[in-house]
């Protein structure tokens, strides 16, 4: 508003200054420079005029001093004078003065002189002879006989007047001065009388001065105040000689010393200077004038007028431009002003009318006053509005559409990005969902195989035995593809999950070494292993690497026959180069210490184009491989993909006919902090051991997975209840009080774990032990339940070999297994014996807590499942029990134990927590049980 | 708006050239200098004289060229040499009217070259200032005599002579117009006084001859010798003067043709007493000549002296240069008009153009010759003397004819031609 206000002046001030600049202000120089210079005219004018008054006097006086010269020339030239002169002289000659002879020749002559002097205007006439005596003065005739020679009368005017024109034989005019007689000023002029070229006198005559006053004082044209002042020269002042008009009595009285005021101009004109000017006079008033220098008289005069008086014409005309040009000014600037207003009034209007438009109200049209461009201007405007107007509607009613559409879009994105998340929860819930389909009927193959195996082995029908291995073989190999597919597939679905616990590094070495020993052999390979004496310990998931190196291991047992196949263990600071390209790996710092485990073989090698394929899922190195050498192709991604979680990677060199290296490099430190380490598996001390109460109930909703387990537990003497799902598996433990529960985690509608949260939290059913059994890891919180480890049914002997090495105690060798299958109890047995471990095998949980009662075991080796009374509640009662809470136990599962995502963990437990807090803090207190175990623990 | 600056520019750019052209115009008419001849022997017998003429014309251009010139333009001499020929005088005053277009003449110094260019000025209609005292006898319209007339110098003398010296004269002179007619004037005057002339002889220019007249004079005994030699012819003179035993306290000698320059050149001892008549001598007491006398040192050297002629060429400059800014011009028709009634405060104090003659007002001095070269004033007129170039006591007609006579005899020339 202000600025469009300052502009709108900006154009008026514009307009005006154009205004002054175009009209005025060359109006304003003409009038100046006109002004100038008709002043300067004027002023020439006035000065022009003074000097021709000067000039028209000074001639004035010097024709009269001209005339009266030539008057007394012709005087001295006329014979009457001449004789008058002779006849006067001869007559002082004969009888001297005032003798009758004299006075009869002055009568001759006197009425002729008197005569000449009284028409010429003379006051006086002098006759002199040569030698200065006066002969006759027609005006004063008693003063004859007086010698100008003579000492008193020679300086006077008329004396000196005599001499010079005397000598000088010339007519010669004397200053004008004082007259001692008359008191008048007074001039003489004489003239040489000659007879025959001789001098014989003089003729002079007086001469009044009104003539020449009446010249010098002539006013005319010289105004008001104008006047003419004529001085001479004494040694140190300038006399002023004529009457003043201002000062009648000035004449001769009134003296200017030199050098002061008009003096100073008076003194130069009597010097010759002659020139003109401003200049102050004898009253003090500026005059302006001009000054002239008379010869004849040596006079200086100067023509004055007060400057007042000339220059009033041009005071007069400076005035009315004074007055004119204030009054066109105003004039000029008012109209300007008008006229910038004119133009700018319209421009505001238009203005404050296009703002108001701007601001949105399109229905503010501009008045359409006159016919010029700012009218124009306005139409084109108002059209603008109506156009705007026109547009804004339409474009409302566009962006309605618009908006309507776009909801509509937005709501099939919603719909698309639901049905979207739908398709991903489908594929999480088809990964659990397989793992669980696919294993739970074979599960079934396997554990009926082998159940038919033991008939048939009872029965001695050998023939069925081979037939039923080889199903039962096939059923594992089915059920290791089965993993290793799942595996892949959590692991491109991002759900693999590492578990991370701290082992030692011989445990490993001797575990895998002791697995792959028979394949080894197989092929009649020679397994090496350089490792150092100790190599320490290694905080990573445990099973992934085992994993690792067994596939390493197994492929180049596969790919070698009658060589040898090394693994060279290496620790070192120093990362490796590929440490950095991990994508799913930890980042960790340049000098995290770093694990290697190269296994080199020696068997045929492998292209460089087979290497480049090598690393992708379903791929051998070469078609035929699979065939020939058997195994799924998923190995070796797997094992990449788990190195690589851990922030290590593999690598490999070969080629062909020379064997190849394959160097897993591993952080010795999986980096906690990014994976916090899970609840740690340690020994459960103790389950509880009700031998009275033999009722087990199984909450499975897979009708074959609880016929089994009837079957199983019902062959153990236990008296087996089924559930077919959390609802009325909940309604029956509280019911039936039984001594255990077997739980199925994946179950349509209630789950297993919001059935454990729940039994947990009912004070009725919190002290029944739970035995988790699905396809679905769920490790961690098994541990947290009090399970020292996890082993998987059929139990995979190696694995239980390792573990129990890892739980090795040192000062006792005692092993209490319980395992309800005696087969797998004396194998268990033999190999522990083997091992350097005094083992004592039980068949149930009951004759296990017997055996405690006599001596407390090193480790104790337990079968989840088991008649009568069943590993967790036996594991319960070991952790009530202080003497057994401090024996690690080994828990062998029927199932294999994947591991559970973390995520899903922690909300199970939270729903615990939220659900029960007794249930928690029995919870926290047993994990805090473990850990202080472990600490005491080898 | 825009599109209308260029034609704004246009029009300024017109307006401004317009103005410059103008202004540059003014500016190169004002800057045209007015050339003005200066006319003197530079080479022959008179260059001695007259050279100094020269420079003390050039002297009073200098200055009015340095005050900002005349009318705002510089005067420019144009020096041509008249090398002491009458004849050459006249060439190159011709020459200077016609070819150099000049706005005046200042030149001149003998009789015989003045009467010889006087035709030429008069024929031109053109304007010669001369300054040097000469016999009187002329007056052109055409010329502006800043030197004395015979009045203003002779007269004054011869009276002065009559008064302090004695009555007994001798006239001695050399043989051209000026001593012939100033002799003439002198014996009127003496004549008229009663006066008693012993002598009168005549030496022809340059003329060393002088024992007969020394004889003459010797024998005559006269209480003045008026002298009009001119020229070298002086030394020989004065030497013979002295050598004859007649010195300048019994027999005291008024020259009428030796001032400041000459006495250069003549030993002091031979004119130291003696007289000469001038309008203007070095010694005036004024502060005028005195500034004048420092100027013209300055400008010329220590050593140098000027004299009457010198300061009447300089003063004549000024007056010219008076009357060209009353004409508003220095065209010789307006000049010749506001030259009359010029009047100046010159060195030897004020000069007035009497308009009928054209000759100045001038004060008349005599001055007695002092051992240093330079004159002791003895007598002032103490007041600018009107010019009279004919003397009262004879008509016009009756002085031209007596100059005619003079030239005619001379065979058509201004000095006698000897031989």
């Amino acid at each position: 508003m202000n600025t469009l206000h300052i502009g709108n002046r900006r154009i008026a001030a514009r307009l005006l200054g154009g205004f002054i600049l175009v009209a005025l202000l060359p109006l304003l120089i003409i009038i100046s420079l006109t002004y100038f210079i008709s002043e300067q005219a004027l002023r020439e004018a006035i000065t022009t005029r003074l000097r021709q008054i000067a000039d028209s006097k000074v001639n004035a006086i010097e024709a009269y001093a001209r005339e009266r010269k030539n008057d007394v020339a012709i005087l001295s030239a006329n014979p009457v004078i001449m004789r008058s002169i002779e006849d006067l002289l001869s007559a002082v000659e004969r009888d001297g003065f005032n003798t009758p002879g004299y006075r009869e020749a002055e009568q001759k002559l006197s009425p002729f002189l008197r005569d000449y002097i009284e028409r010429a205007g003379y006051d006086d006439m002098f006759l002199i002879s040569a030698d200065g005596s006066l002969l006759h003065s027609v005006n004063r005739p008693g003063r004859a006989g007086l010698n100008y020679y003579a000492p008193l009368q020679n300086n006077s005017q008329l004396a000196l007047t005599f001499d010079r024109a005397r000598t000088l034989i010339d007519t010669e005019i004397s200053d004008f001065a004082i007259d001692p007689e008359s008191n008048q000023p007074t001039a003489y002029i004489a003239a040489p009388v000659f007879r025959n070229g001789v001098n014989i006198g003089v003729v002079a005559l007086q001469v009044r001065n009104a003539t020449i006053y009446g010249s010098v004082n002539d006013t005319t044209s010289l105004g008001n105040s104008g006047e003419t002042v004529v001085g001479t020269l004494t040694e140190q002042a300038v006399v002023i000689i004529n009457p003043l008009r201002n000062d009648p009595d000035g004449k001769f009285a009134r003296s200017l010393p030199r050098g002061t005021g008009q003096a100073v101009v008076l003194q130069q004109a009597a010097e010759g200077v002659r020139g003109d000017g401003v200049t102050i006079d004898y009253r003090g008033v500026e005059t302006v004038g001009a000054w002239r220098y008379i010869p004849s008289m040596r006079w200086g005069m100067l023509v004055k007028i007060d400057t007042s008086e000339a220059y009033a014409p041009v005071i007069r005309y400076r005035q009315a431009l004074i007055v004119l040009g204030s009054i066109t000014l105003i004039a000029a600037l008012a109209f300007g002003t008008l006229m910038a207003r004119s133009i700018y009034r319209p421009l505001e209007v238009l203005r404050n009318a296009v703002r108001r438009i701007s601001s949105g109200d399109l229905n503010q049209r501009v008045p359409e006053v006159g016919n010029n461009e700012i009218t124009e201007l306005s139409r084109s405007v108002n059209k603008m509005a109506t156009d705007l107007q026109a547009l804004y509607a339409s474009i409302e009613a566009k962006v309605e559409a618009r908006t309507q559409e776009l909801q509509a879009s937005n709501a099939q994105l919603a719909e698309a990005r639901a049905l979207a998340e739908e398709a991903n929860k489908a594929k999480s819930a088809f990964l659990s969902n397989m793992s669980h389909e696919l294993r739970t009927p074979l599960n079934a193959i396997i554990g009926y195989s082998e159940l038919l195996i033991e008939e048939a082995v009872e029965t001695e029908n050998e023939a069925q035995a081979n037939d039923l291995n080889k199903i039962h073989s096939a059923g594992r190999h089915l059920l290791a593809l089965i993993n290793d597919i799942l595996d892949l597939s959590k692991i491109e679905a991002g759900k693999m999950e590492l578990y991370l616990e701290r082992f030692r590094l011989n445990d490993l070495l001797n575990d895998v070494t002791s697995t792959i020993k028979p394949l080894v052999e197989k092929k009649q390979n020679q397994l090496i292993v350089e490792a150092s004496a100790d190599p320490g310990e290694m905080y990573a998931d445990l099973v992934k690497t085992r994993q690792i190196l067994f596939n390493l291991l197994s492929n180049a047992s596969k790919f070698t026959e009658k060589g040898i196949v090394t693994l060279r263990v290496t620790t070192g600071k120093q990362q490796p180069a590929s440490y950095n390209q991990q994508t799913n790996g930890v980042q960790s710092p340049n000098t995290v210490p770093f694990i290697s485990f190269e296994v080199t073989d020696t068997g045929i090698g492998m292209t460089t184009e087979q290497l480049g394929r090598l690393f992708q899922p379903f791929t051998q190195a070469e078609a035929s491989t699979a065939r020939k050498f058997g195994g799924t192709g998923l190995g070796l991604t797997i094992s990449r993909h788990f190195s690589r979680m851990m922030g290590g990677d593999i690598v490999v060199s070969s080629s062909v006919g020379s064997g190849s290296v394959f160097t897993v490099t591993l952080p010795l430190d999986v980096e906690a902090a990014t994976r916090p380490p899970a609840a740690q598996p340690l020994p459960v001390p103790a389950l509880p051991l009700d031998s009275q109460q033999q009722t087990i109930l199984v909450i499975d909703d897979d009708p074959v997975a609880r016929d089994l387990l009837e079957r199983y537990l019902t062959g153990q003497g236990f008296y087996v209840i089924a559930a077919p799902d959390g609802n009325e598996g909940l309604r029956l433990a509280r019911e039936l009080q039984p001594v255990a529960i077997t739980l199925d985690v994946t179950m349509p509608g209630v789950d297993g774990w919001t059935v454990l949260g729940r039994l947990k939290a009912d004070p009725q059913t919190a002290s029944i032990p739970v035995i988790m059994l699905t396809m679905v890891e769920e490790r961690n919180l098994g541990f947290a339940l009090g399970a020292a480890d996890y082993l998987t049914k059929p139990v995979a002997w190696d694995r239980l070999s390792a573990a129990l090495k890892r739980h090795r105690s040192s000062d006792s060798q005692a092993v209490l297994i319980i395992e309800d299958d005696t087969d797998t109890r004396q194998m268990l047995i033999q190999m522990l014996e083997k091992g350097g471990w005094h083992a004592t095998g039980v068949p149930s949980a009951e004759s296990g807590l017997k055996f405690l009662n006599t001596e407390v075991p090193a480790l104790i080796l337990l079968d989840l499942t088991l008649p009568g009374m069943d590993g967790l509640t036996f594991a319960q009662t070991l952790r009530r029990n202080d003497r057994w809470r401090n024996i690690p136990v080994i828990v062998i599962t029927a199932a294999d134990l994947s591991a559970v995502e973390r995520a899903e963990l922690n909300s199970y437990v939270e729903t615990v927590l939220e659900k029960g807090a007794t249930s928690r803090d029995a919870l926290l207190n047993e994990v805090r049980s473990l850990v202080g175990t472990q600490v005491g623990a080898p | 708006m825009s599109r209308r600056l260029p034609l704004i520019s246009a029009l300024l750019l017109l307006v401004c050239i317009g103005a410059g052209w103008w202004y540059v115009n003014s500016i190169a008419a004002r800057q045209t200098p007015i050339r003005v001849g200066v006319l003197h022997s530079l080479t022959g017998t008179m260059a001695i004289s007259e050279a100094a003429v020269v420079d003390a014309t050039l002297l009073a251009i200098e200055e009015i060229n340095q005050q900002g010139g005349l009318l705002g333009r510089p005067i420019e001499p144009v020096i041509v040499d008249g090398a002491s020929d009458a004849a050459t005088f006249a060439r190159a005053a011709e020459q200077l009217i016609i070819n150099d277009q000049v706005a005046v003449v200042f030149g001149c110094w003998t009789s015989a070259s003045r009467k010889t260019v006087k035709p030429v000025f008069e024929r031109y209609d053109h304007l010669l200032f001369y300054p040097v005292q000469y016999e009187g006898l002329e007056q052109s319209p055409n010329i502006v005599y800043t030197g004395a007339a015979p009045n203003q110098q002779i007269i004054p003398a011869v009276k002065w002579s009559l008064d302090n010296l004695g009555r007994r004269f001798f006239l001695v002179g050399s043989d051209y117009v000026f001593p012939r007619t100033a002799n003439e004037i002198i014996k009127d005057q003496l004549t008229a006084l009663n006066a008693e002339i012993v002598g009168e002889e005549y030496l022809l220019l340059g003329s060393t001859d002088v024992e007969a007249i020394i004889e003459k004079i010797i024998t005559s005994k006269p209480d003045v010798i008026l002298n009009t030699i001119n020229g070298d012819s002086n030394i020989a003179f004065f030497r013979a003067l002295r050598s004859a035993g007649i010195d300048s306290q019994t027999t005291p000698t008024v020259s009428f043709s030796i001032a400041e320059p000459e006495l250069r050149s003549i030993d002091s001892a031979l004119t130291t007493g003696d007289y000469a008549a001038w309008n203007y001598f070095q010694s005036v007491d004024s502060p005028e000549n005195r500034a004048f006398v420092e100027r013209f040192r300055a400008r010329y050297g220590q050593d140098r002296t000027v004299s009457d002629p010198m300061e009447a060429a300089y003063a004549g400059v000024y007056l010219w240069a008076q009357a060209v800014t009353d004409a508003q011009s220095p065209a010789v028709s307006g000049v010749r008009q506001t030259i009359k009634k010029q009047s100046l405060r010159a060195p030897g104090g004020v000069m007035y153009i009497d308009p009928e003659t054209q000759h100045t007002w001038k004060n008349v001095r005599i001055g007695q010759i002092g051992s240093d070269g330079q004159f002791v004033i003895v007598w002032n007129s103490g007041k600018p003397v009107r010019p009279v170039p004919f003397p009262l006591y004879r008509s016009a007609s009756t002085w031209q004819d007596f100059l005619e006579q003079l030239y005619s005899g001379w065979g058509n020339s201004w000095a006698n031609p000897g031989g």
